[in-house]
């Protein structure tokens, strides 16, 4: 039964959103698997890059794998240990929702998530969904992005007659680095698998870059106080239901980390950014699905706590200034989600989910998130529609009492898909969603401003999906608007400033991409042309010109080939002109970058061997002004499977 | 195997990519030209955000008009990463001109005729500079002030005062710095530091207000000290004693005489020093962030720049005394500081891989007009094309007076798709003086443009041959044309050298050339110039842009590959009222290549 689903669903769909959909179902559910006749994913636009193609980039966290996307920027402020963000068709990296196992990161305090620290190591798939994931049965939040990057990690699998899967893998490289990672996966039981990962990476941070001006200076430095030593230890218990499925999860992550700052002019041999940070992440996480017949029901529950230490302690007579803070964050979350099959073509689900947020800092905020969706999907053969609203409801406290008001908002969707001919869909959505101020917005000593509105995305897309036979082709045109943007502007004098809703931004865009796989070939070419302009007032001396970071023209490339038990490997990644500032002048522009990374391996029984050079042009560049980036480096890494 | 030789090559060049350029300053005409006393400019330093490395330096020449901003790179391509990061505070002294770029921890010491390096002064965390006898004296917010020697520039000494000390003042041999304390707001400085320079230790600190900030000295030796909480205190030195205390928000001071300008709150206020008593309350509505303001000497004219809202560019406004905004220039990023200079600034653009060609001027022939022999002078034909060339290889303006007066440039140019030459004017809105421009080769190559025959590039306008014959006679000179009609040469109150008529030519010379349509409107008091189509220099036409007119060798009466020459030549005989006659200027020759 379960191979007859599967293959009527293969010869029904195909395409990057059905490949997608085919995993999804099976890591997802398991042993059982719902078929429905038409993929959800179609009506939004979806990325994914799993198994052995997320394998090959050469990256080394989800955020170096993310920029093969088209459509996305990641702010990345250099080597192994700077701050990398995602930014989704310009609508602000607070938009973009970061998911791990189908439940998502939080960040309440300042709502960055730094995807350079979650590791490729156990990483099965990574996808990015503009708008909303199209499945029926997820979970209130999983309506509440404007975009999302969903990090699917590996679940045990085992082959005939095999209880334990053991992997010990060794990576090393430039810049001091060493990554030593193990995996021990067991069958307990017939319907209970056990994994246990822990990885443990370490760099100096110290490379050279060069600062040169064509008839001018020619300056080069080594980076300092970059270092990095971080361990990750994660394990679960996946249990299998007559009916369902259900996991338990938990997530250790302990770090030290030097912040080399800003590379500015600066006398030789006079250093002073020697602050550090350490982090100790901590979640636990649970869920568990149940179908029957028409019904199913899917549970969810997590607990993080989130730990911060920064520490600047300048060095004697620089001047600088001193400071030492914590943070302590901790988040409960629990989501309950219903799907209702009334009839073939016709569904519903109702979820509601609940958050509740601490910050133990300058002040003691918490918040509380109700959140509740309901959608319906109709699928009438070549057309399929599904319509979502959700509504959202926060209320924050704090020990002083300067509370924000309560917020509340219904934020729909709407997205359809229509078939035109076999191997060509034509695809549309239409979202409205927002953020809500994060807790420094509100509350920040002096900056905080407890009046903020929710900063607002409307999202419109349209687009199309064409599939021949060995070559699958994406385009989407879209256009955004970010009204109430949150912004920090100064008030009386430069110590004192304070978060308004002030901005407005305009987004037009195109993005293209092709995946080929041909004989020992591959290929998959991604190319985005973005207009992203502040249209916040006519008299801001910037009316019109392009936020900051935001090129027009960007994409990537990655070409390969397996031969025998040779695997090669090529990533190209292109971001063009851009300006560092809100005003376009010469001063803020910023040179287009483009790396190349090679990666060739080879399998040798149980062993695997794997080496890589990146940036092999040793292009100097940056991605955030005065965060020079690393250049040509490299890597070697063993992998052995028992 | 090709097709693999092409990916190859492909992926290869990948990998090459250009550096970026050394960036060119870049002038606007934000004013009329102006006759100068002392000062010729001031320059005007932008902080830039912290962590961007964007300080930056910016020069106005009240001579041409012209506001120039970001000079430092074009003039010192070879100091590493450019001015720095944070410029905090710039002064001239002798000179010499001194950035104090606070979050790169140095001074960087410039010639105040050319803004180039001279070389640095070490001080971490520096914020502001003052003089005395030879050395300068620097905060630094580690809690000291440096002492260094003006001619070596190293370091000769250190005093430790208050935590984050800020401005300073040099009363008689004592140096009086503000602490401020501003790391720890629960703990902030409340004192004066007063040091004795000639032992170089601090002898006192006298008790004023928490968060000192701004520091300056009236004309009667008292000390007015602002503090960031609010509030500026006047200070008798020698006692300690605070004599009164005025209740205002405090950013920046300057002082004008005995007029003491705070800006603060949103507007400026004006405080007569001697009687301690406001004077005047400026609003400055139009501001997002006033955030820096500054007294000419000369003139009483006020700057007060807007750091907007500190992302993006900033703007200058420069206010008649009587408050009424005269013109307006846009800043680097958070203006900060601003000197006046004696000098104007000269040595212009110095990148070596991007060299701007100089000028050759080959003949300068004015006809009368208000700026000739305005604030120079010349005997022969000679000299007077050496002032223009020296004129506009510094980034300055030649006029070349009424109808019929020309410059001859010499300047290879080829014929190719689109505008092949560019031409600088001064035009800009209802105020074009437009120039024909003609072009010639040298067809006999002996380098001269004598003898040569002369091609008028074709405009919008149908021109007609005309010539005009002016006369001395006192300081009025008078014209007549070859049609018959006859004029003068309205004399201006603001140009008042004896003869606008071109000393190094003989009276009654005449100038032959082509005559452009009338194109003025109004009278009395309100003049409108209006502008051509295109074609013509020093006009606001549509192939006019940031000061240039581009313009085309196809337009030539007959088919030219090159040309060798230029001529610009006043186009029109009018004149305005009290804006003077109308003279074409031009600021520059350049290829497109």
């Amino acid at each position: 039964m379960r191979h007859l689903a599967f293959i009527v669903f293969l010869l029904a769909f195909a395409g990057l959103a059905r490949a997608q959909d085919i995993l999804d179902t099976m890591l997802v559910t398991g042993d059982v698997v719902v078929v429905s006749k038409r993929p959800d994913g179609d009506a939004t636009p979806v990325q994914r890059l799993s198994g052995a193609d997320l394998q090959r980039l050469g990256a080394l966290s989800v955020a170096d794998a993310v920029r093969y996307f088209s459509g996305i920027q990641v702010k990345d402020y250099g080597g192994i240990g700077g701050l990398k963000t995602v930014n989704v068709r310009s609508l602000g990296s607070l938009h973009t929702g970061v998911f791990y196992d189908g439940v998502q990161v939080g960040n309440a305090q300042n709502g960055q998530v730094d995807l350079g620290r979650f590791s490729l190591d156990n990483m099965e798939a990574v996808d990015l969904y503009n708008g909303q994931k199209g499945a029926m049965l997820q979970t209130a939040r999983d309506y509440s992005t404007a975009a999302a990057v969903y990090m699917q990690t590996r679940r045990p699998e085992f082959g005939a007659g095999r209880r334990d899967n053991i992997k010990l893998s060794l990576g090393g490289g430039s810049f001091g680095m060493i990554n030593p990672g193990i995996l021990w996966e067991r069958r307990l039981r017939r319907n209970l698998d056990l994994q246990v990962s822990a990885e443990y990476l370490y760099t100096t941070g110290r490379y050279r870059f060069t600062y040169a001006r064509d008839g001018g200076y020619r300056v080069s430095d080594t980076r300092r106080n970059g270092d990095v030593g971080a361990m990750r230890i994660e394990g679960g218990l996946f249990g299998r239901l007559a009916d369902g499925d259900w996991r338990v999860k938990f997530y250790f992550y302990d770090s030290e980390r030097g912040y080399p700052g800003a590379s500015v002019r600066e006398n030789p041999g006079f250093f002073r950014n020697e602050a550090r940070q350490w982090d100790k992440n901590f979640f636990a996480q649970s869920s568990l699905r149940r179908f029957w017949g028409r019904y199913s029901l899917m549970l969810n529950a997590k607990f993080a706590d989130d730990r911060l230490h920064y520490l600047a302690r300048p060095a004697e007579g620089s001047g600088e200034y001193y400071s030492d803070l914590r943070f302590r964050q901790r988040e409960a979350y629990f989501s309950a989600a219903n799907e209702f099959r009334a009839a073939d073509w016709w569904r519903f689900s109702l979820s509601a989910d609940y958050q509740f947020n601490t910050l133990d800092a300058f002040v003691k905020p918490s918040r509380s998130t109700f959140m509740a969706a309901a959608a319906t999907s109709f699928d009438f053969g070549r057309l399929a529609v599904q319509a979502s609203l959700l509504h959202t409801l926060a209320a924050d406290r704090t020990k002083t009492g300067a509370a924000t008001d309560r917020k509340q908002r219904w934020s729909p969707t709407l997205t359809a898909s229509w078939q035109i001919r076999e191997g060509l869909v034509l695809r549309a959505f239409y979202k409205n969603i927002f953020r809500l101020p994060t807790l420094n917005d509100n509350y920040y000593t002096a900056i905080g401003n407890p009046s903020l509105k929710p900063e607002t995305a409307t999202q419109y897309n349209l687009g199309a999906i064409w599939e021949h036979r060995w070559l699958t082709l994406q385009a989407d045109a879209y256009y955004n608007e970010v009204h109430d943007k949150i912004v920090a502007l100064p008030q009386d004098n430069q110590f004192r400033w304070t978060m308004l809703n002030l901005g407005y931004v305009e987004v037009r865009g195109v993005d293209i991409s092709a995946a080929a796989s041909f004989k020992i070939f591959r290929a998959r070419l991604s190319y985005t042309w973005q207009k992203a302009q502040d249209f916040t007032g006519r008299d801001t001396g910037y009316y019109g010109h392009l936020i900051p970071y935001a090129p027009l023209h960007s994409g990537s490339a990655v070409l390969g080939a397996t031969w025998q038990k040779w695997d090669f490997n090529y990533s190209f990644v292109y971001t063009g002109e851009r300006w560092e500032q809100h005003d376009n002048t010469p001063e803020n522009y910023a040179l287009p970058w483009y790396t190349s990374d090679f990666s060739l391996s080879r399998t040798l029984n149980r062993w695997r061997l794997t080496a890589e050079i990146n940036n092999i042009f040793n292009q100097q560049y940056e991605v955030v002004q005065c965060y020079p980036m690393p250049g040509i480096n490299f890597k070697l890494k063993i992998e052995l499977t028992l | 195997m090709k097709r693999y030789f092409f990916l190859l090559a492909a992926i290869f060049m990948m990998g090459c990519r250009g550096e970026e350029p050394v960036l060119p300053s870049a002038g606007t005409q934000v004013t009329d030209p102006a006759a100068t006393g002392d000062i010729k400019g001031f320059f005007l330093l932008n902080e830039g955000n912290k962590g961007s490395n964007k300080a930056s330096l910016d020069f106005f020449d009240y001579t041409s008009g012209i506001y120039h901003r970001n000079i430092f790179p074009e003039r010192n391509p070879d100091v590493a990463r450019e001015l720095g990061d944070v410029g905090n505070d710039l002064q001239i002294h002798g000179d010499r001109l001194y950035a104090v770029i606070d979050n790169s921890g140095l001074v960087e010491v410039m010639d105040a005729a050319t803004a180039r390096h001279v070389g640095i002064v070490t001080v971490p965390s520096c914020r502001y500079i003052a003089f005395h006898d030879g050395f300068g004296y620097v905060t630094s917010y580690a809690g000291k002030v440096f002492k260094f020697d003006l001619a070596t520039l190293d370091v000769a000494g250190e005093c430790p005062v208050g935590r984050e000390p800020e401005e300073m003042a040099v009363i008689g041999n004592m140096l009086y710095v503000a602490n401020s304390g501003g790391y720890t707001l629960d703990n902030l400085e409340t004192t004066v530091s007063v040091i004795d320079l000639e032992t170089f230790t601090e002898t006192r600190r006298i008790e004023v207000a928490p968060n000192l900030h701004r520091v300056e000295v009236d004309p009667g030796g008292h000390l007015w000290v602002s503090s960031r909480e609010g509030g500026v205190s006047v200070v008798e030195p020698l006692s300690g004693e605070i004599i009164d205390v005025f209740d205002m928000p405090c950013d920046e001071m300057a002082l004008d005489g005995e007029s003491l300008y705070i800006l603060g709150g949103g507007g400026y206020t004006v405080v007569d020093t001697r009687l301690r008593e406001i004077v005047a309350e400026h609003p400055l509505p139009g501001l997002e962030k006033p955030y820096c303001i500054a007294i000419h000497p000369e003139n009483g004219e006020i700057l007060i720049a807007d750091a907007r809202n500190y992302f993006s560019s900033g703007t200058l406004d420069c206010h008649t005394p009587d408050g009424t905004l005269k013109w307006q220039a846009k800043t680097g990023d958070i203006p900060s500081r601003i000197a006046f200079s004696r000098h104007r600034l000269s040595g212009g653009n110095v990148t070596p891989h991007n060299p701007v060609e100089p000028i050759r001027v080959h003949e300068y022939t004015p006809a009368p007009g208000q700026f000739i022999g305005d604030g120079w002078s010349a005997s022969t034909p000679a000299g007077a094309a050496a002032w223009a060339e020296q004129q506009l290889n510094s980034g300055g303006m030649v006029s070349l007076g009424a109808f019929g007066g020309y410059i001859v440039v010499a300047l290879d140019v080829e014929n190719r798709d689109g505008p092949d030459f560019t031409v600088g004017g001064n035009a800009f809105s209802s105020s074009s003086e437009p120039g024909i421009v003609w072009v010639a080769q040298d067809s006999d190559g002996d380098g001269s443009h004598h003898g040569e025959l002369w091609h008028e590039l074709r405009g919008s306008e149908l021109t007609t041959s005309y010539s005009i014959t002016y006369t001395r006679s006192g300081n009025i000179v008078t014209w007549a044309g070859s049609d018959g009609a006859t004029g003068e040469i309205s004399r201006s109150p603001v140009h008042t050298q004896s003869s606008y008529y071109p000393a190094w030519l003989p009276d009654g010379h005449q100038w032959h050339g082509s005559l452009l349509p009338p194109l003025i409107t109004g009278g009395g008091e309100s003049w409108s110039l209006g502008n051509f189509e295109w074609g013509y220099a020093d006009n606001l036409g549509n192939d006019y842009s940031r000061g240039k007119t581009a313009l085309e060798l196809d337009n030539a009466d007959i088919p030219l590959t090159h040309i060798d020459f230029i001529k610009v030549q006043t186009g029109v005989i009018v004149s305005a009222g009290w804006l003077g006659e109308l003279s074409t200027e031009v600021t520059g020759f350049e290829k497109i290549k």
